[in-house]
């Protein structure tokens, strides 16, 4: 098994989850757990946050502060202590 | 066949308070599309080599992009050009509001100013009839009192000023031009050229419309690109958040500057963020730019305490210049410090850029005199920002120092202090890590106004959304060059970036919507040239016209003595990154060359040192176009 540290930002303060994976376990993999465990721990989770973690398209992930496609996209694989950050789409200023 | 476009241009000369129109060719409109490119040739053309930027001698440009006037979204840009007294040389700058639809309305696509005048005055823009007045009685004031002055003694309706506060009056090489109060024509201290002009503001108003070739497909075009932004998530950050929503991603990829660029991360630093000013009730919508359905500009209020205020912003730029820059994620003191700066008329990045070389003196105990006593010269200190920022824009004490900007301070001040000056070519650097961020690096490089990010902005490196991925693999073949830290092909997505800023700027649209959320692509802007001016233009003819006025802004560089330098701050280039994933990372002089090299190939320079070619200003048809423009080849 590894751990890895997850920030969600789907809303002004981040969410933070603390995860154990099987090991081998891909970005990929994330989402889905990050969903269960938010509803599981905040049954009062909002629907924006809901529909954040529903759209990838509208995502940025990142690995350990680095853009998953500069790495292997959502197939990257975790390692033990890895940090996870789930961002909105952002645009510039 | 294209409809002839000429340019109504009103030329002041406050030396002898005259007013000329003149009126371009209408070739010019066919080469440049419209404001900047425009204002590039007056410039070259009007303005001799080796100028005072703060004499007679230089030229204030204001120009409307083309589109403005039209319904066509974002179209509510202003270009501002004008030799720099911060870098001495070319420099553009661009602002938004409503200054710039009125200024159409009036009838006129530009306003030269040339001279100085004796004694205060204003400018009154009423559609055809412009007066020089006497301010007297603004002189001294801030921005803000400026524009309700002027509201007050002109009417309200429909009325629009560019104005300068006290930081322009004074000098100060980073001062701003602020447009409908609170939008800034930031960078390059163009606020210091109309304070050495004596020329406190300029108030329009205007009565007409603007017509163009075909509405009903000009209507259908525009229906497309309002259907893109209702169903683009990053258009609903911009109107929720503004810039500021920016601020978390910066931060979390480890790229935003912090304490003078000595870290690029903040552990709290969502606390500068959008979200979290408008959770916590800072934050909330100011009111788009004329025509734009993004609707980015936002409004911040301090409602108690030390702090209590309010003004427009912030944006990303001065969240991350005066808050994590100086260390502060106290965000009121940053609010605090974001309306100072625009009631002062300071441009937020270079205030912030020197305030931190400042503090790092400080730390580094090489200290120049006349520092204020009992100030907290410490990382973080609220207390430096809010009073230096006084100091600066009165030119008081140790304010008189920064306010030439930190190029000339390190100079005065010695040692090494220059190696933690964070400026280019007399610039402040924009608040990107450009040692990690290499397409920002080389374009940074390669501005003829500094390391600033309004000239290319190719956020595309980073592949943070489908639309920026979509388009990396368009140009370059792959969207695995969507990656920061990695120098291939940075070249040809700066060039892009450059070209099509540039299309961006002349037609009077708005950055944001085309090169950092890319929502209004090349194919949309072709149809808004053809339904507008009957203009027939392929992706390629598009994207030259950027081009030859990228080339022509450079040709003004090369033609002054003091050569720029394609080149970036030392500490980018010499002092890696000290943790984070890109840790032991700079942008060094073999990386800068590499990409160098590759950039100017693109562009037929000579590889050596960067200069157009005769055969190359030909082929753009610039060598018949601009006057005196081989001398840039000598």
């Amino acid at each position: 098994m590894i751990h890895v540290r997850i920030r969600v930002f789907s809303q002004a303060i981040p969410d933070q989850l603390d995860l154990e994976l099987d090991d081998g376990s891909s970005v990929e993999v994330i989402l889905e757990r990050v969903r269960e465990e938010m509803s599981r721990e905040n049954p009062g989770v909002s629907n924006d946050q809901i529909a954040f973690l529903n759209s990838r398209d509208n995502m940025i992930v990142m690995l350990n502060g680095m853009v998953i496609h500069a790495l292997a996209g959502w197939k990257t694989i975790l390692q033990e202590g890895d940090q996870v950050t789930l961002l909105p789409a952002m645009a510039g200023g | 066949m294209n409809r002839k476009v000429e340019f109504k241009i009103a030329h002041v000369d406050l030396s002898n308070n005259s007013v000329r129109v003149k009126t371009t060719p209408g070739r010019d409109f066919d080469l440049y599309l419209g404001s900047r490119g425009v204002n590039a040739k007056i410039l070259f053309e009007e303005v001799p080599k080796g100028i005072d930027p703060l004499g007679p001698e230089n030229l204030l440009i204001f120009g409307v992009g083309a589109l403005v006037g039209t319904p066509v979204p974002t179209a509510g840009q202003t270009t501002i050009t004008s030799k720099s007294p911060a870098t001495g040389l070319y420099f553009k700058s661009n602002t938004g509001g409503g200054w710039a639809k009125a200024l159409k309305r009036a009838g006129w696509d530009a306003v030269v100013i040339a001279g100085i005048s004796e004694r205060p005055v204003y400018l009154y823009i009423d559609d055809s009839n412009i007066s020089i007045r006497d301010a007297s009685n603004l002189w001294g004031k801030s921005v803000r009192e400026t524009t309700k002055e002027l509201h007050r003694q002109l009417g309200n309706r429909g009325l629009e000023v560019a104005a300068i506060g006290q930081a322009g009056e004074n000098l100060v090489l980073y001062a701003t031009i602020m447009t409908s109060m609170y939008h800034a024509a930031g960078r390059g201290g163009l606020g210091a050229v109309m304070g050495s002009k004596k020329l406190k503001a300029i108030a329009v108003r205007g009565s007409g419309s603007t017509t163009v070739e075909d509405k009903q497909v000009l209507h259908a075009e525009i229906e497309k690109v309002l259907e893109r932004i209702q169903g683009s998530k990053k258009a609903e950050l911009y109107l929720k958040y503004g810039t500021a929503a920016t601020i978390v991603g910066v931060n979390e990829s480890w790229t935003l500057p912090v304490n003078n660029f000595q870290k690029n991360h903040l552990e709290d630093g969502y606390k500068l963020g959008g979200p979290y000013l408008v959770e916590k009730g800072y934050m909330r919508h100011g009111g788009a730019c004329s025509a734009c359905p993004l609707g980015c500009h936002k409004f911040s209020v301090v409602k108690s305490g030390k702090y209590q205020g309010y003004s427009g912003g912030p944006e990303y730029e001065t969240l991350a210049a005066l808050g994590a820059g100086c260390g502060i994620t106290g965000i009121e003191a940053v609010l605090k410090g974001n309306e100072l700066c625009n009631d002062f008329g300071l441009d937020t990045i270079s205030a912030g850029g020197s305030i931190q070389w400042l503090i790092e003196c400080a730390e580094r105990g090489a200290l120049p005199r006349d520092i204020p006593k009992g100030i907290d010269l410490s990382w973080g200190s609220e207390e430096a920002l809010i009073s230096l920022i006084g100091l600066i824009a009165h030119r008081k004490g140790v304010g008189d120092l920064l306010a030439k900007g930190t190029q000339q301070a390190a100079q005065e001040v010695g040692g090494d202090s220059w190696k933690w000056a964070v400026q280019a070519n007399g610039l402040e650097q924009s608040r990107v890590d450009t040692r990690v961020a290499k397409a920002y690096a080389l374009a940074f490089a390669v501005n003829p106004r500094g390391p600033d990010h309004l000239h290319a902005q190719p956020m595309a490196e980073f592949g943070f959304f489908p639309e920026s991925r979509r388009l990396v693999e368009r140009l370059v073949g792959s969207d695995k060059y969507c990656n920061p830290a990695a120098i291939e092909k940075k070249p040809e997505l700066v060039r892009w970036h450059e070209d099509m800023f540039a299309v961006t700027d002349s037609l009077g649209i708005c950055s944001f919507a085309t090169t950092t959320s890319y929502i209004i692509d090349a194919p949309s802007i072709l149809g808004f040239l053809r339904a507008g001016f009957g203009m027939d233009l392929t992706e390629d003819e598009l994207l030259m016209a950027g081009r030859r006025t990228v080339v022509l802004e450079r040709c003004f560089n090369l033609r002054e003595e003091k050569l720029h330098r394609d080149i970036l701050p030392w500490r980018v280039m010499n002092e890696p990154v000290q943790e984070g994933p890109y840790k032991g990372l700079t942008t060094s002089e073999n990386d800068l060359r590499k990409m160098l090299t590759r950039y100017y190939e693109l562009h037929g320079y000579d590889l050596e040192g960067g200069r157009p070619t005769s055969r190359l200003l030909s082929s753009l048809g610039l060598l018949e176009n601009v006057k005196g423009i081989e001398k840039a080849l000598e």
